[in-house]
């Protein structure tokens, strides 16, 4: 068994962490191998498993992470909009020469909707095809079997060759002297292949700090910097390699909601700090302002930060959260972040999940809360993940495959539209972790679906004649999922009542905004909407209660973002941008009352209540920049002043 | 173009329901450019401030065509749009001189209406997108897909040059007029309306001698206010007009009422050693285990060696 790392010529990766505190792999797997003898058969056989997000160029492809959590590790997708990417490059280290048989790791992503494969791509073996094409058979994952190769040389090249520009994937390749062993299907066999036998967490790195923060979308990115500022250690972990989540170029959701508001009109300059200047949904990619925010991380002397690294590992000590273990993305790599206190600010509630907290999802009955909004009968809708997209206007006539996977579309079902919003969403009533490639999926085909049908076919497509798909969202922008719970719930009928609390924090200021399928649309589609309506409930602005921000049984862990402790009524006013920034404020600043204390976030609610209200007063953000975050504040609340 | 309207506004008072014979002219301001309007106030049956209303006749032009647009706008008495009404024989159009239906006034009003419209941010020069065909054939541009939804199809200009119009300069002259109009009757009656943006004109318009003047509206104000508007308007409160018996009277028995924000607000402003018995006593009450900023400043009320 062995593994070869390649470094880049002329990186020291440790000067570089210690230059800039950012623990981006600077090591590129060129071979993720291993070689391992058939217990089966009993006689001498050589394997080599290969993780595609490690391949060394990844051409147009894309690194998606979002299934982990079903599938086990990322994979890499070609996402061109129509037009082939670029192949994907590895050289890959056989233990010996002679055959091997190929199995490759794909799936056929549309097989719920056509018969037809969007997704189609080829192996190449050293520059020649092999085997038939890919990611045309079944829709779940599955080891293909590509046949037999001829391994001529100890080192061979394998490429990715897409052939559609329809986001074929592919996770892995297993290849085998044993012409009669088949991988097993199962996660566990993988995860074994992945862990044990690649040796990566054998034994991960273990780091120290003071506050660990998991999610650096805005409400983690606003944690570790307020803690930071304070006199933190922070170790930020983020699965993406950009920050802003929702708010980043991948996504491009503009912020939302008020900032500087009462109770705390300091809460909020950071955000002003570090948000983009620019509002507006699904629009060229510097709108959204990656590097502002990353430049404001980098600043703080106290933040290491760690993009591409994957939380999915806790453990635990009692009721506490002693040590978080993380893994790159591309190469598998994990390490193991040790601290007193924790933040989950995935969104998904993935720490608290993984740790034991007590969580909510989908929607709960009137009777739980007497919610005036919550349904009779409790059930599992949520509000949905948006895959947004626009189109740009060329010089000259643009064409666009007419594809013979889509949806059945027509006249009546058509999006005549050159930009799609936060309300093509997708999932509404889906399990928002489990089935995430579907729902994404399906926003994707939709998506397709109706730009062909407006290039190729609509009545309108003299005028769409030169518009051209520029963009089309892959990492779907999610509203809800897990909702973790704190000491308290916050409900609508707190916001309604203006039931505000002695310990009240970052003010929400959006109205009750929840969305629900578009009826129309999902007649139009056997039920399965693309397209979303919101429903406005006006509140006055109203200051979360801090037991809102930790869990009610995990006694070392904050929650800052949508994953908060509210009902999913409540949630459809906290879950904006800037007022989860504002959260993370809060719980970076309750994170230097529990270092300086030694305290728990229960304790600070308890008797240092008066630290974090002084805190909160006087604000983390820079007051002395210009106001930047004039858009999208929300028109509809009761009281402006 | 919204920047060579201009307008005067000469303010008239006028009676309600009377003929302009009645009105009386109180006030005349700026003249920019090429419009000139009379804002009258009304007046109701008490003879207090009911409304604004004013005549606006511009010209709309779009390229080289200019049409004209005559209205009477009512606007409240801090200045926001109320409503309008079309001149017989007046009628607006649209582009290509189509008149505007039914629907299309009731969209105008609400354009006009909202105050926080995305045409604020708007020049006239920015309504339209680049032509898409030459000028020869006569097609003019694209509306910009960012206010669509702000203006009415076919009239873009004449629902910018009317939006800034009623949502301008002319908004703070209504508010200079209502100030000067101050007494404690049409104080008392503003409060009545429970309008919260009312009340935050109110207590941003008093001066230190007003509060003292109109402190029981004020008070009035803060019990019915809601959101943060009581924290505020106590914030606003000179802290020795808080420290008045009237007002302190008033926090004692309503102490519980506010919130816990308007609670903190109200503590920060009192005195030690100025502290009413009665409000003693219910700060005793409010004095918990619990640690909060609150009790910290309770306790140093009551624990003040001035006030001992």
């Amino acid at each position: 068994m062995w593994l070869i790392l390649c470094k880049l010529p002329g990186f020291n990766p440790s000067t570089l962490l210690m230059k800039n505190k950012v623990f981006i792999s600077l090591y590129v797997i060129c071979l993720i191998s291993l070689s391992l003898q058939s217990k089966a058969s009993g006689i001498n056989h050589h394997s080599v498993y290969v993780e595609t997000e490690s391949f060394h160029q990844k051409g147009g492809w894309v690194i998606d992470q979002q299934s982990m959590e079903m599938i086990g590790s990322p994979y890499l997708m070609a996402h061109g909009m129509g037009v082939p990417v670029a192949d994907a490059l590895t050289t890959v280290a056989f233990p010996k020469t002679g055959k091997y048989r190929m199995f490759v790791r794909t799936r056929n992503w549309t097989a719920d909707w056509s018969q037809t494969a969007a997704g189609r791509f080829q192996v190449l073996v050293n520059g020649k095809a092999v085997g038939q094409e890919f990611g045309i058979g079944n829709r779940e994952w599955t080891w293909v079997d590509a046949g037999l190769i001829d391994v001529n040389r100890l080192q061979m090249e394998i490429s990715l060759h897409d052939l559609t520009g329809f986001n074929g994937r592919c996770d892995a390749f297993f290849f085998t002297s044993d012409e009669a062993f088949s991988p097993p299907n199962t996660l566990l066999w993988m995860e074994q292949m992945r862990t044990e036998l690649l040796g990566m967490d054998r034994k991960p790195e273990v780091k120290s700090f003071d506050f660990v923060v998991v999610g650096g979308g805005m409400a983690g990115t606003c944690a570790a910097i307020s803690a930071a500022r304070l006199g933190v250690t922070v170790a930020l972990i983020q699965n993406r390699p950009v920050l802003g989540g929702n708010n980043s170029s991948e996504v491009r959701v503009h912020l939302g909601a008020r900032i500087n508001l009462e109770p705390y009109p300091s809460l909020g300059n950071l955000i002003n700090e570090i948000g983009p200047t620019r509002g507006g949904n699904a629009r060229p990619k510097e709108y959204y302002e990656d590097d502002k925010k990353l430049k404001a991380v980098m600043n703080e002397p106290n933040i290491s930060l760690f993009l591409n690294y994957h939380a999915n590992e806790v453990i635990m000590n009692g009721n506490r959260i002693v040590r978080i273990i993380a893994q790159h993305l591309e190469t598998g790599e994990k390490m193991s972040f040790a601290a007193p206190l924790f933040a989950d600010c995935t969104g998904d509630g993935s720490i608290g999940y993984l740790a034991g907290a007590e969580y909510m999802s989908g929607r709960e009955s009137r009777e739980v809360f007497n919610e005036p909004t919550a349904p009779e009968i409790a059930d599992n809708l949520t509000m949905g993940l948006s895959v947004q997209w626009y189109s740009e206007t060329a010089e000259d006539p643009v064409t666009f495959p007419e594809i013979n996977w889509g949806l059945p579309w027509s006249e009546e079902k058509s999006f005549a539209i050159t930009r799609g919003d936060w309300d093509w969403e997708t999932g509404m009533g889906k399990d928002m972790i489990r089935e995430t490639e579907f729902i994404r999926d399906y926003g994707l085909l939709v998506v397709f679906s109706n730009w062909s049908y407006i290039k190729n076919h609509s009545l309108k497509k003299k005028a769409f004649e030169k518009e051209k798909l520029r963009w089309v969202a892959y990492i779907g922008g999610k509203r809800e999922s897990r909702r973790l719970v704190g000491d308290y719930i916050l409900t609508e009928n707190d916001l309604i009542g203006q039931n505000i609390m002695s310990d009240g924090t970052a003010p929400t200021s959006w109205t009750i905004d929840l969305h629900y399928p578009d009826p129309e649309n999902q007649e139009k589609f056997n039920g399965e909407a693309f397209r979303s309506i919101a429903k406005h409930i006006k509140i006055y602005p109203y200051p979360i209660p801090f037991r809102c921000l930790y869990s009610k049984n995990i006694e070392n862990m904050m929650m800052a973002g949508r994953d908060i402790s509210v009902t999913h009524v409540a949630l459809g006013t906290v879950r904006l941008m800037r007022t989860g920034g504002m959260m993370g404020e809060v719980v970076g600043m309750a994170a230097s009352i529990c270092h300086a204390r030694n305290v728990l976030p229960r304790d600070i609610y308890q008797d240092h209540f008066s630290d974090l209200e002084k805190l909160m007063m006087q604000g983390i953000g820079d007051a002395s920049l210009p106001f930047t975050q004039d858009y999208n504040k929300g028109g509809t609340l009761l009281e402006t002043k | 173009m919204i920047s060579l309207i201009g307008y005067i506004f000469i303010l008239v008072l006028y009676l309600s329901g009377q003929e302009k014979s009645h009105e009386n002219p109180v006030t005349l301001f700026n003249v920019t450019e090429s419009i000139s309007a009379e804002v009258y106030a009304c007046i109701d049956t008490l003879g207090l401030l009911e409304h604004f209303r004013a005549r606006i006749y511009t010209p709309i032009c779009e390229g080289t065509t200019c049409y004209p647009v005559e209205l009477d706008v009512y606007w409240d008495l801090m200045g926001r749009f109320l409503d309008f009404d079309t001149i017989a024989g007046k009628k607006m159009t649209k582009l290509d001189h189509i008149p505007f239906t039914d629907s299309d006034y009731d969209r105008l009003k609400e354009i006009l209406g909202n105050a926080n419209s995305l045409l604020s941010s708007y020049a006239t020069d920015e309504l339209v997108a680049e032509t898409r065909r030459s000028a020869i054939d006569g097609i003019t541009g694209a509306t910009v897909n960012e206010i669509r939804e702000s203006v009415i199809e076919g009239a873009v200009y004449s629902c910018h040059t009317l939006w800034h119009l009623v949502n301008g300069a002319v908004n703070d002259s209504i508010q200079n007029v209502t100030r000067a109009f101050f007494t404690k009757d049409l104080v008392l009656k503003i409060v009545n309306l429970e309008d919260q943006e009312l009340n935050y004109f109110l207590i941003n318009s008093f001066s230190e001698e007003d509060y003292r003047l109109y402190l029981p509206e004020v008070l009035q104000a803060i019990q019915n206010g809601k959101g943060y508007f009581p924290k505020n308007a106590i914030e606003k409160l000179p802290s020795e007009i808080i420290c008045s018996m009237l007002a302190q009277e008033f926090f004692a028995e309503r102490f519980h009422q506010l919130d816990y924000f308007a609670q903190v607000a109200l503590l920060e402003k009192l005195r030690a050693g100025k502290l009413s018995k009665n409000l003693k006593n219910v700060l005793r009450e409010y004095s918990v285990e619990r640690n909060s900023y609150r009790n910290e400043l309770i306790k140093s009320l009551l624990t003040d060696i001035s006030f001992q």
